[in-house]
């Protein structure tokens, strides 16, 4: 069965709301209120004081992280460069300006006259240097989880949280000097963006210095124009975007297709699909990474924004991330379709995880030379058990594997991936839900997994409710 | 409704109810009344209901809309924009001042008139609220058929692979299924807005034979009401 026959066939599981009335409600950004003018009485200095919790508008206090989600991410080491209540780009399924709103206006007083903000480079190379001179220790030796990441050489994320290459930056070429940083320190980067900016020649010139590489993955989710300035209002045109591309390869960038979110019965009308497989390869681009819609995206503003575009985000979701198997099913027979062309593919989808082209889902584990990568999370655990090819894998196997390349980024984090190894914790970034996954027994540090090429619970459950089969299709399987 | 006047009982449960689906978590629901009508939208915009009240003396001379949840006290007035719920208690008068919704009472008046003048009542299914015992309330979507059989309906659960189907059993046949040519494609409904109109009333007829909604007729002789209900499409289109 190809993509356009499942698809055809998840239409028939989860149906389309048909809208009494079309309508445009305010898409107001869910703020949390606080006072105005409020002030608080000492009564030992007998006077009014103004109580404001003030924001620094200009600077971010802290640029340099590793991710929350870094029990699963094989590259978790995140910087952030720019920050501001809401992305220029304005995409309108971006989470992450939700959140920055509600939170922002949680904590502070002054955040309505917020535009951008960025790091300050003078404070932020001086903090680097500290770790930089770490590098070449052994990593074993090395306490706290961003020093460890930067002794091991995890390629330093720029844009995860935010744009970094947006109008501001052409003038201000805050991230550039970061480049130029860690160009001169030799330090791996990877950059995730909309823009084509990265595209000038400055820039260009800048990543091709690095003599650890420069990665970058452009964010392209589809190559219908009129689709995209609704979803990206912001964002370079789909033209510019490709323009950049080419440029970028040409000059011999990494440059990674990300396809992230895929937003099924949306993104991924056929033409549009066929037109953006031709584009991209044309442009250069070899390795392309997916995921799907984020479970984050489930919130009220989100489902009245599309609802305002006349976009049913429940039946996505439902069919985009809400049911784990569908739309992980859905994604491999989309991912195959790039595959068939001769792309590389890889997703942080978990189902999905054995059959990546790459270990690295960002598609870059053959790309960097002195890089290195966190070894010790759910998906590279995923890739280390179908690597046995149906031999018991215990966690004991895993840790001597994970310690034989530097050991995990810190005991937290340990304890956190043992977790998602026993399905414990938060589960849905555990192994168990990569396809062939099949826990075999127990032993002192609990289960024991093996890789059965056979088992995919992702074809079980979608065989048992296809409406063709009547339900009478094969064993219903379900997880947990 | 004239100026701070109470409303009957009947009005009030319509009002009750309403503010009880939103707060079960089930249907966030505003509330408009004209004249001697009574209009119930949801925030989805997928369930709209009217509500029609016989006694001539209860009539909203002044059009009046509010959130359902708001509702806080039968006397209410209008001022500047505003809803006022007014309670008196213990010596104290409380006031509780909302903001009024986006669409107004007229608009709702000639949305649904848009629906009822291309109504098709064939196709007819009588549904009693003993019925939703069988539904796993959890699932997001229910879907009715009409085949040779008669009625069937059906839930997928998306997340184990577990299917529900249920019939009219043959001791009961025709209670469900009065309309004996009862052959229609499936439709779904969401689990949610289906469930909702049981909040209401016992029994509920539906017809399902128009495009893009299902008509609804209550037969509770205490909370009689007509109304639509949005359908849910198995297509591959991702836009409305």
């Amino acid at each position: 069965m190809n993509y356009w026959e499942l698809r055809k066939e998840v239409s028939q599981i989860i149906p389309r709301t048909a809208f009494l009335f079309e309508d445009k409600t305010p898409e107001v950004m869910k703020t949390k209120g606080r006072k105005t003018r409020y002030k608080e009485f000492s009564i030992t200095e007998k006077r009014w004081y103004d109580v404001n919790h003030l924001l620094n508008l200009e600077e971010i206090g802290s640029f340099i992280e590793v991710s929350c989600r870094a029990a699963a991410c094989p590259m978790p080491l995140n910087i952030d460069v720019w920050d501001g209540m809401s992305c220029p780009f304005r995409c309108k399924y971006c989470f992450a300006s939700t959140f920055k709103t509600y939170l922002y206006t949680a904590f502070f007083d002054n955040t309505h006259s917020m535009g951008v903000r960025h790091c300050n480079p003078n404070k932020f190379k001086k903090e680097l240097d500290v770790y930089m001179k770490r590098r070449g220790q052994n990593p074993h030796d090395i306490k706290g989880d961003i020093a460890k990441a930067i002794v091991m050489g995890i390629p330093l994320h720029f844009g995860i949280k935010f744009e970094d290459f947006m109008r501001q930056e052409a003038k201000k070429g805050v991230s550039l000097e970061l480049m130029k940083y860690l160009a001169d320190v030799e330090y791996p980067v990877m950059i995730c963006t909309k823009s084509d900016l990265v595209a000038r020649d400055d820039y260009v010139q800048t990543f091709v210095d690095n003599k650890a590489k420069t990665a970058l993955q452009m964010t392209l989710i589809s190559s219908n124009n009129e689709l995209l300035k609704q979803l990206e209002p912001g964002a370079p045109f789909y033209d510019q975007r490709i323009r950049a591309m080419k440029v970028l390869s040409d000059s011999g960038v990494r440059v990674v297709l990300r396809i992230e979110p895929y937003i099924p019965f949306l993104t991924d009308q056929k033409e549009d699909t066929q037109r953006l497989i031709e584009d991209v390869w044309d442009a250069g681009v070899r390795n392309i990474t997916f995921d799907n819609f984020s479970y984050s995206a489930k919130n009220p503003s989100m489902y009245r924004v599309f609802r305002n575009m006349g976009m049913d985000l429940e039946r996505i979701l439902l069919a985009g991330c809400d049911s784990q198997a569908l739309s992980s099913l859905l994604l491999k027979e989309y991912m195959q379709m790039f595959t068939d062309k001769g792309f590389s593919c890889s997703t942080f989808d978990m189902g999905n995880v054995p059959d990546n082209s790459q270990s690295v889902c960002c598609e870059v584990e053959d790309f960097f030379d002195k890089a290195g990568f966190n070894w010790g999370c759910s998906v590279m655990a995923a890739r280390f058990i179908k690597s046995k090819k149906g031999k018991s894998v215990s966690w004991s196997d895993f840790c001597a594997w994970v310690n034989s390349k530097g050991g995990f980024l810190s005991p937290i984090l340990e304890n956190e991936v043992h977790h998602l190894w026993n399905c414990d914790g938060n589960d849905a970034y555990s192994q168990s839900w990569a396809q062939g996954m099949t826990a075999v027994g127990c032993d002192e540090n609990g289960l024991v997994w093996c890789y059965d090429k056979e088992f995919d619970f992702r074809d079980d459950l979608y065989q048992s409710i296809r409406k063709e089969e009547n339900g009478k299709g094969k064993r219903c399987l379900s997880k947990g | 409704m004239e100026k701070g006047r109470g409303v009957y009982q009947r009005v009030e449960d319509i009002f009750a109810h309403a503010a009880a689906l939103q707060q079960s978590g089930r249907l966030k629901n505003t509330i408009f009344c004209i004249k001697n009508r009574v209009y119930i939208l949801n925030q989805d915009h997928t369930v709209l209901l009217k509500f029609m009240l016989h006694s001539k003396a209860l009539n909203f001379e002044q059009p009046v809309s509010f959130e359902a949840n708001d509702y806080d006290s039968p006397v209410f007035e209008v001022k500047d924009d505003k809803v006022c719920f007014i309670k008196k208690r213990d010596g104290y008068k409380c006031v509780k001042s909302c903001r009024t919704p986006q669409h107004t009472p007229i608009k709702m008046v000639k949305l649904f008139k848009s629906f009822s003048n291309k109504r098709i009542e064939k196709n007819r299914v009588s549904i009693n609220s003993s019925f939703l015992s069988n539904l796993d309330t959890s699932l997001s979507h229910v879907e009715f058929k009409g085949d040779r059989k008669g009625l069937l309906v059906i839930q997928r659960n998306i997340y184990s692979g577990m299917i529900i189907t249920i019939r009219e059993d043959e001791d009961r046949k025709g209670l469900l299924q009065p309309d004996r040519s009862l052959m229609f494609e499936a439709v779904g409904l969401r689990t949610n807005d289906f469930v909702a109109l049981f909040s209401f009333s016992n029994n509920v007829d539906f017809y399902f034979a128009n495009e893009g909604f299902v008509w609804l007729r209550s037969r509770d002789p205490r909370m009689l009401f007509t109304g639509v209900i949005s359908q849910c499409i198995y297509d591959e289109i991702g836009k409305v």
